[in-house]
């Protein structure tokens, strides 16, 4: 063929085929990516493992400095990991991201009748609000998420209090549809497909929200009653028996779903903090060794000794107490592979509400006078200490370390002063509240949030090196929010007051 | 006509053009992701697709100029223009409580105007064969926003990691950058000077406050080139003028004591010292009478002497942490893009081949480069989610110089 004319044809060919096509219904369809999702339980792995994953690392960064658990230089000074640059990931605003295939498997749910698919959604996203706005206050709720089916870009925010009556209405409503479902939640990778454990999950998660605004006065709704209605009916709402039901993520060996700080932590940067330290101390509890590594200079050896450190003191690692050999790094199970061989991708779960955690709420509620049925309160509490050993004894089973970690309680534990269930009331709240407070280790923000709430454990510190001059009491906005939602986050800061971190929530004020 | 001109030619020209969107904008897609324990699952895309997308639509008026003198020893070729694209279809980032973090939208209408110089001379040309070429080329380019769409009074691109941010908005030149920046003394003698809280600390303004334009005012390239029979040597220089940009590896680096530049300060203090003693920022502290007194008080470098100090990591980290203006770096720069040295070989070496002619050439890209910072590149950009972003440095690995030899042989 002549080689000119050919040329000539193809272009030609190209010329027209390029003007027009018939195909203005496909062409837009990426043969790679569905843009259309008929089975809801899709979104469900992707719900679950995003929110986890991101969750249980924060709980191990920001969240166990403000908490109190662990010390680290660079979160506590709250400036630079606290601005609104920052706030974004490391306070769980990206929820968000995940609440987009929540709101999809949610409504996907609804068309479908799936009651129980739609109760699991109603759940996730509760948690999620729930884990923001104690972060936050207020912040976008009922106009949230809302871009694809209103076109809404710039939502408003609520207020803190009606975010909190909304939740626990959707909690409410959950353990209903829960209860009366019969479709199957196939891929469940939190409660295995069973709808009564997230039943669990959902009570569990009202009486956090109950016990949480327990001390605002002029409440909308009656705390003690709602609490009393739950303890006083399990068949109605069932709450967590054991660890072995509690909301807890396993996480596996595959590669991109370990333990998320297994391969991203740095080792060292975190110690135990001294109020850990001296409240277990007191007690002569034996998880010390579960929530921390011996120091390195007695690491290995028959006498191993845990060390804390302040938070707050800006040269952490070259000073205090003669320097990192005398000072404990985080705990075996929080390991990072890159720290010691023994490290385990799956000895650490994702903690979003555990058993010990309810049992504890329930014992507070009693022992004020807000819960009127149900047990007495040195019931849920013992239960609550036994069961949170027994969980975090079976994940050193796990861990599986080459050196014997034994952290089971003697009889002596439960009698001693400061356990044994005596004293006045104030007492008695005090040992729930401190036991909730190691329950609640690795729960993201939840340490803090009841720190902030009750004031135990005691009083924190602030150290000279903090850009603030007391213990945090929320999280700044997101800077997006500044700048791209301008006009509703100003309306926030007006009405909730600045947006530092001190400016208290509705529950905290 | 003169014959000392070879050429004139004027344009004028004006087009109108559709320019459609990439595919797979219209429909919102969910990605598949890896599978837990064997179970499969998806999630919506971060980007909500917009099923009414319009076409872009951008028309052009061109003005330009040509003119060829002295045989082809001198050209020049200029050209002015103004575009006007309506409908742009661009990915306009949204908050996350929108559940999407960006959507594809259809934005009001953007200007561009601008000149384009293109000389072209040949200075020298020796009867011997030497010859040397020189070509100059330079642009200007003023985009606006004329309007926006319905509902959006600025479009935001946020940095990553950092508090400045790229805004669009209507009136203005695109490529506005703000941030946080200095307080600054408002009048008296230290006018202008940042002012220094007591806590020792330069204060950063709460909101954010324009810093320039990440644009260049103008870009220019140079290509010399001198050739002596089969010989010739080529330069390719490039040059911006203007435009500022945030660095993140200036905060982070300086803040961490990684630069040579933070050295300064300390090495004029013992090692056991350095942790322990104040340090003390330049700038204005407020007084009783409500004037201001100067901070730092010896000029030798040392940083050691003043009214209200800091420990090391204020002194360093604080300084530039959260604040822009302090990150700010100036994008002019001036690079040596390209230099090229070859080679044809002569034709009777190869004279009984089938081959019309071979060249070997070394070419070096990236050789120089002329920059106020120490640090980086300034044409380094900053990937977000929805792309390279100029203006932003994240961290990002340096430009490389390459080296290479071509062998080419022409059949």
């Amino acid at each position: 063929m002549n080689s000119k004319l050919f040329i000539g044809s193809v272009a030609l060919a190209l010329l027209f085929s390029a003007g027009c096509t018939k195909r203005f219904d496909t062409i837009n369809q990426n043969p790679n990516q569905p843009d259309h999702i008929d089975n809801e339980q899709l979104f469900l792995p992707t719900i679950i493992k995003n929110s986890v994953r991101n969750y249980s690392y924060i709980s191990q960064f920001g969240a166990s400095v403000v908490g109190d658990y662990y010390a680290n230089q660079y979160n506590s000074g709250f400036d630079d990991a606290w601005t609104a640059s920052q706030t974004e990931g490391s306070f769980l605003w990206n929820f968000f991201g995940v609440l987009r295939d929540v709101e999809n498997y949610r409504l996907l749910s609804h068309q479908k009748g799936d009651l129980n698919n739609e109760g699991v959604g109603l759940v996730m996203r509760s948690w999620m609000f729930q884990v923001m706005t104690d972060n936050y206050g207020d912040m976008p709720y009922s106009k949230a998420v809302l871009g694809k089916a209103s076109g809404i870009f710039q939502p408003a925010y609520d207020r803190q209090e009606d975010i909190y009556y909304a939740l626990m209405d959707s909690l409410k409503r959950a353990n209903t549809l829960l209860a009366s479902g019969t479709d199957p939640i196939n891929s469940d990778i939190l409660m295995g497909g069973s709808a009564l454990r997230w039943q669990e999950f959902a009570n569990g998660l009202r009486l956090r929200l109950l016990m949480r605004m327990s001390n605002v006065t002029a409440a909308k709704i009656d705390v003690g009653a709602e609490m009393s209605a739950i303890a006083a009916d399990p068949s109605t709402y069932p709450v967590f028996a054991s660890y072995n039901d509690q909301a807890a993520l396993e996480f596996l060996t595959d590669n991109g779903f370990e333990f998320p700080a297994y391969h991203n932590s740095p080792i060292g940067d975190y110690h135990l903090s001294t109020t850990l330290e001296t409240n277990l101390k007191l007690l002569n509890d034996r998880r010390i060794a579960y929530f921390a590594m011996p120091t390195p200079a007695t690491y290995g050896t028959n006498n191993p000794q845990y060390m804390g450190v302040p938070n707050g003191i800006g040269t952490i690692e070259t000073s205090y107490n003669g320097g990192a050999n005398n000072q404990s790094q985080e705990a075996p199970i929080l390991m990072p592979v890159a720290g010691y061989s023994f490290a385990s991708p799956i000895a650490a779960q994702g903690m979003l509400l555990s058993c010990a955690e309810v049992q504890f709420i329930l014992a507070e509620g009693k022992e004020r006078g807000l819960i009127t049925s149900g047990s007495d309160a040195e019931t849920y509490y013992l239960k609550g200490i036994q069961d949170q050993f027994s969980y975090d004894s079976s994940r050193l089973v796990v861990l599986a370390a080459p050196f014997p970690i034994n952290i089971t309680a003697s009889p002596a534990y439960y009698t001693q002063p400061g356990v044994a269930y005596t004293g006045t009331t104030d007492e008695k709240l005090y040992e729930i509240r401190i036991q909730r407070g190691f329950s609640m280790f690795y729960t993201g923000f939840e340490g803090w949030s009841e720190w902030r709430r009750t004031g135990v454990p005691k009083e924190t510190m602030i150290g000279p090196s903090s850009a603030i001059t007391a213990w945090p009491r929320r999280v700044r906005y997101p800077l997006s929010e500044q700048t791209e939602n301008t006009v509703n986050y100003n309306n926030a800061v007006q009405a909730q007051g600045t947006d530092d971190l001190l400016t208290r929530v509705w529950w905290n004020k | 006509m003169s014959e000392k001109i070879d050429l004139l030619k004027l344009r004028l020209a004006y087009a109108q053009a559709g320019n459609d969107a990439d595919p797979y904008n219209i429909l919102t897609p969910y990605g598949q992701q890896p599978l837990y324990n064997g179970i499969p699952s998806v999630s919506e895309s971060g980007q909500l697709n917009n099923l009414n997308l319009k076409p872009e639509k951008s028309s052009t008026a061109e003005i330009g100029a040509e003119i060829a003198l002295f045989k082809g020893r001198l050209g020049l070729d200029v050209t002015g223009y103004s575009t006007n694209s309506k409908n742009q279809i661009l990915s306009l980032p949204t908050p996350a409580s929108s559940g999407y973090n960006s959507q594809v939208i259809n934005a009001g209408e953007i200007s561009n105007k601008g000149i384009e110089i293109e000389l072209n001379a040949i200075p020298v040309r020796l009867n011997n064969g030497f010859t040397w070429n020189i070509m100059i080329n330079y642009a200007r380019n003023i985009s606006k926003v004329v309007s926006l769409s319905p509902g959006v009074d600025r479009i935001v691109q946020l940095a990553p990691g950092e508090d400045a941010s790229i805004q669009a908005v209507v009136g203005q030149r695109m490529g506005a950058l703000y941030g946080p920046g200095f307080v600054r003394v408002p009048n008296g003698p230290l006018k202008g000077m940042p002012i220094i809280g007591t806590n020792g600390r330069a204060q950063v303004t709460p909101t954010s406050m324009y810093l320039g334009n990440i644009n260049p005012d103008w870009t220019a390239g140079i290509t010399n080139r001198f050739s002596y029979k089969g010989i010739y040597l080529e330069f390719l220089f490039d040059m911006n003028h203007g435009g500022v940009m945030v660095s993140r590896f200036i905060n982070k680096a300086t803040g961490a004591g990684q630069l040579a530049e933070t050295a300064g300060a300390r090495l004029k203090h013992a090692p056991s010292d350095v942790y322990n003693l104040d340090y003390y920022r330049d700038g204005g502290v407020l007084q009783p009478d409500a004037s201001y007194a100067r901070n730092l008080q010896i000029f030798d470098g040392s940083y050691s002497k003043g009214l209200i100090g800091t420990g090391p990591r204020d002194f360093y980290k604080r300084y530039y942490d959260h604040n822009s203006e302090q990150q700010l770096v100036d994008r002019s720069f001036v690079k040596l893009r390209e230099a090229k040295i070859g080679y044809n070989l002569p034709k009777r070496i190869y004279a009984n081949l089938p081959i019309q002619n071979i060249y070997i050439s070394l070419v070096g890209r990236n050789l120089a480069l002329f920059t106020k910072n120490n640090q980086f590149d300034p044409e380094t950009g900053a990937s977000t989610g929805s792309g390279l972003v100029g203006g932003f440095e994240n961290l990002s690995l340096p430009t490389t110089r390459s080296f290479g030899a071509n062998l080419s042989v022409n059949f």
